[in-house]
């Protein structure tokens, strides 16, 4: 019995060895692919399909797709830059960009782009500077309607059933009276829904110089020319959302227990639980066409501030970057330049294979083959903007062709942040960083949604940040962001 | 000189296959648990992923630093120790009640029927006790409010929000989760201990008091000595389920929820940092190691016998 087993193992053992030998004789390089629902079935029927595309533009290396899922992105990324495992990845949900390249896990790119990615260069333009941290460039923003301004969707049938005029909501003034005749029709009714541990409101005209946290920021929707960096939560802006929670609170308009949510507050407009909920897009236009899909019934949006902003922040939050460990440097930015460029190659990483997962219309979008629908659908899974350029690609249906147009147009037109371009490099005040973000997480959650006595912890907050160095924060921020300025 | 020599090159001859029988143990335990004793160096590095562990460059203290930013350094040592202290005691106690009185069960098919139902709690994951607390204790469906507070007419308590109540919530959930797991290992010690005792004591007049301080604790002291040291070893960890699941990682109640392992997690989520999650880890264990030198010293003291090494 022994002998039995020990020769299957030693047979084993020399199958795999073998196997080995096989796989290593073109040039591959690993792409990391956010895995949604069911895509890692079809990964290879897409991977081969690219790989036959490559081969016919005349290119000696392959790629390969590592699928990993939502949970297990950031954790599983950062192992794989430790051995360098992974040769091109999207840094989104992950730390900043001026951290990674701090880390040294990011390969500088000016040259490798200059040689091998005239395509991403031509097509980011002055966008690609977001992806410098400290005069490098590490690599190149995924392309987008990079702009961003603070919208409220709603529920289209609530909104038409009691008569509110979505174009009348200009301001959180104009929509606090809307959501009040709401909710004398639906007392029951959710008017504001909330993430994930009680979120409901981005940031919104700030510019948060590059990181996550707005502990130090340029208050644009006060002075859109000012460069000078202040304290967040001391400002205006911060101070009259704190009235606007009392009003918003005692209302009725948050949901019940907020803190305990544990759904994207999409989940909840989506379920009828909730009227409407905060979103950041470009335009009204874009919110309504991703979001009637993903919450998939018909929506209003209403812009309520006044301009769009491009900051650092939205755009470089989704930069395609190359490891510094990565052995296949050259060939990851020949590939990541199709990607910006190539649209047969976009397609199928965006849509998927023509015929298999889509069909092209005769107004020029594209929807789905034969019976499959968003659930049953293996590849595309509305994961098209994860990939650097989805804007050379098909829309979906309803989406007009052209839809991807009016993207790019936004970002001539939108307003610009004077610090765009610039990311703060952290690792001169990590301590005070780390120790404010926990005092943040400690008390802003809790002020937005007024639970607990308002005023008392926000003098509270302003002490701790305080004594936690915010200044030193706001101090470097504004040394670095004159530094650059200056160039 | 010459003669130890030769016990060892004898010991060695003859125990051979016991020695060849060790390497595998011995090579999992040099590679899983000593090797990677050679990271500790990174609480002492800024690391960098192209320089690796051994190239990246020395940077001092300043990974420890920022654990001492601000004043919840205080917040966060005062509560993994106050914890755990509290959960060591009360869960010890907890666990023999419970294993004195499993013994006591003279009917078979009862103290397997016992034994089991105990252990459930033990075999819940962190993330379903929390919703299992927060179906007690929410607001607007929480049966602990609406179910009795509202009712009897009183004022509902906001336990969310509010961190006073997070103290006796942590320390009855984790004691509930647990007491199950350590009675089993106390009550498996307990059916060790010769019947003949027992007999012998009953024979003498001794009732079931007597006989339990006087055979069952003193016979079971070595394993509560051993489990106890086990404990305070790990005394600066804290059960990550239990202090981030538990409140929902909700930011009003850090004070009363906030522990080294939470604090670091939620400092360095952002930031990835490895050096300074390594200094955080080098503080906890060689913390923990230096305690558990001084509590074996202690019982040592005391009794000789007891003490582990």
């Amino acid at each position: 019995m022994k002998k039995i087993l020990a020769l299957l193992l030693l047979a084993v053992m020399l199958v795999s060895s073998m196997s080995f030998a096989v796989a290593e004789e073109k040039e591959t390089i690993q792409v990391a692919y956010l895995l949604a629902m069911n895509a890692a079935e079809e990964r290879d029927l897409v991977q081969d399909a690219v790989n036959e595309r490559l081969a016919e533009l005349g290119y000696d290396f392959q790629i390969e797709f590592v699928c990993i899922d939502f949970a297990s992105w950031a954790t599983q990324i950062n192992l794989m830059l430790n051995d360098g495992s992974v040769d091109l990845f999207n840094a989104a949900f992950m730390t900043s960009l001026s951290m990674l390249a701090d880390q040294g896990s990011l390969a500088p790119v000016d040259e490798l782009f200059a040689q091998y990615g005239q395509g991403i260069l031509d097509t980011l333009g002055e966008y690609i500077e977001c992806a410098r941290v400290g005069g490098v460039l590490y690599g190149a923003p995924k392309v987008n309607a990079f702009s961003s301004a603070l919208m409220f969707v709603m529920d289209k049938a609530i909104a038409d059933e009691v008569g509110i005029d979505p174009e009348a909501i200009t301001d959180f003034d104009t929509l606090t009276e809307a959501l009040k005749v709401v909710k004398a029709a639906y007392p029951d009714l959710t008017m504001i829904a909330n993430g994930n541990g009680g979120a409901y409101l981005d940031t919104f005209d700030t510019d948060l110089l590059g990181t996550a946290d707005p502990l130090g920021a340029l208050m644009l929707g006060e002075d859109g020319e000012s460069t000078t960096v202040v304290n967040y939560y001391e400002s205006d802006t911060f101070k009259s959302m704190l009235e606007y929670a009392k009003i918003w609170s005692e209302e009725g308009f948050f949901m019940k227990d907020p803190l305990n949510a544990q759904d994207g507050s999409m989940a909840y407009l989506s379920n009828g639980q909730s009227f409407g909920s905060f979103v950041s897009y470009s335009d009204e236009a874009t919110a309504l066409s991703v979001q009637e899909k993903n919450i998939g019934k018909p929506i209003y949006a209403a812009q309520i501030t006044q301009d769009a902003w491009a900051t650092t922040s939205n755009v470089a939050g989704m930069t395609w970057c190359i490891p510094a460990l990565s052995e296949h440097q050259v060939a990851a930015t020949q590939f990541l330049n199709l990607l910006f460029t190539d649209a047969s190659i976009s397609n199928l990483v965006c849509n998927g294979i023509e015929g298999v997962h889509y069909v092209v219309t005769d107004e020029g979008n594209i929807t789905f083959a034969g019976d499959l629908n968003p659930v049953t659908t293996g590849w595309p899974s509305g994961m098209g903007t994860f990939w650097p350029n989805i804007c050379i690609t098909y829309p979906w249906a309803p989406d007009a062709a052209d839809v991807y147009d009016s993207w790019l147009a936004s970002n001539e037109t939108c307003q610009k942040s004077p610090a765009l371009g610039f990311a703060f490099d952290s690792s001169v005040v990590s301590d005070e960083a780390s120790a404010c973000s926990t005092i943040v997480d400690k008390y802003v959650i809790a002020l937005l949604l007024n639970i607990g006595d308002t005023d008392a912890l926000y003098q509270s907050l302003l002490n701790e940040l305080d004594a936690a160095g915010i200044d030193d924060i706001i101090a470097a921020k504004q040394a670095q962001l004159d530094a650059w300025a200056a160039n | 000189m010459q003669t130890a020599f030769k016990g060892i090159k004898r010991k060695l001859k003859r125990f051979f296959p016991l020695y060849v029988m060790m390497i595998p143990g011995l090579t999992y335990i040099i590679i899983n648990n000593y090797i990677p004793l050679t990271g500790l160096q990174l609480a002492f590095k800024k690391f960098k992923y192209v320089q690796g562990i051994w190239g990246s460059a020395w940077n001092g203290v300043k990974n420890f630093t920022y654990l001492f930013k601000t004043g919840d350094a205080w917040t966060i040592i005062r509560n993994t120790l106050g914890y755990n202290l509290v959960f060591i005691i009360l869960g010890t106690l907890f666990a023999i009640f419970v294993a004195i009185m499993l013994n006591e069960i003279k009917r078979k098919k009862v103290q397997q029927v016992y034994q089991t139902v105990i252990l459930i709690p033990y075999l819940i994951s962190y993330v379903i006790v929390s919703y299992i607390t927060y179906a007690a204790l929410g607001e607007s469906n929480g049966m602990i409010n609406n179910s009795i507070l509202i009712p009897l007419g009183m004022e509902p308590a906001k336990f969310y929000t509010d961190p006073k109540y997070w103290p006796f919530i942590l320390t009855s959930v984790q004691v509930w989760k647990t007491f199950g797991y350590s009675s089993i290992i106390y009550f498996a010690s307990i059916i060790g201990i010769d019947k003949a005792y027992y007999e012998a004591a009953t024979v003498d007049g001794a009732g079931t008091w007597k006989q339990i301080t006087s055979i069952t604790l003193p016979l079971i002291k070595p394993v509560i000595i051993t489990l106890t040291l086990l404990s305070i070893g790990r005394i600066f960890y804290s059960d990550f389920g239990l202090f981030y699941q538990v409140p929902m990682n909700t930011g009003l109640l850090y004070d009363a929820t906030s522990t080294i392992d939470t604090y670091v997690y939620r400092g360095l989520l952002e930031t990835n940092d490895v050096g300074r999650a390594s200094a955080a880890g080098f503080i906890q264990s060689v913390l923990g190691f230096l305690l558990v030198l001084g509590t074996n010293y202690a019982v040592r003291a005391l009794e000789k016998d007891q003490a582990l090494f």
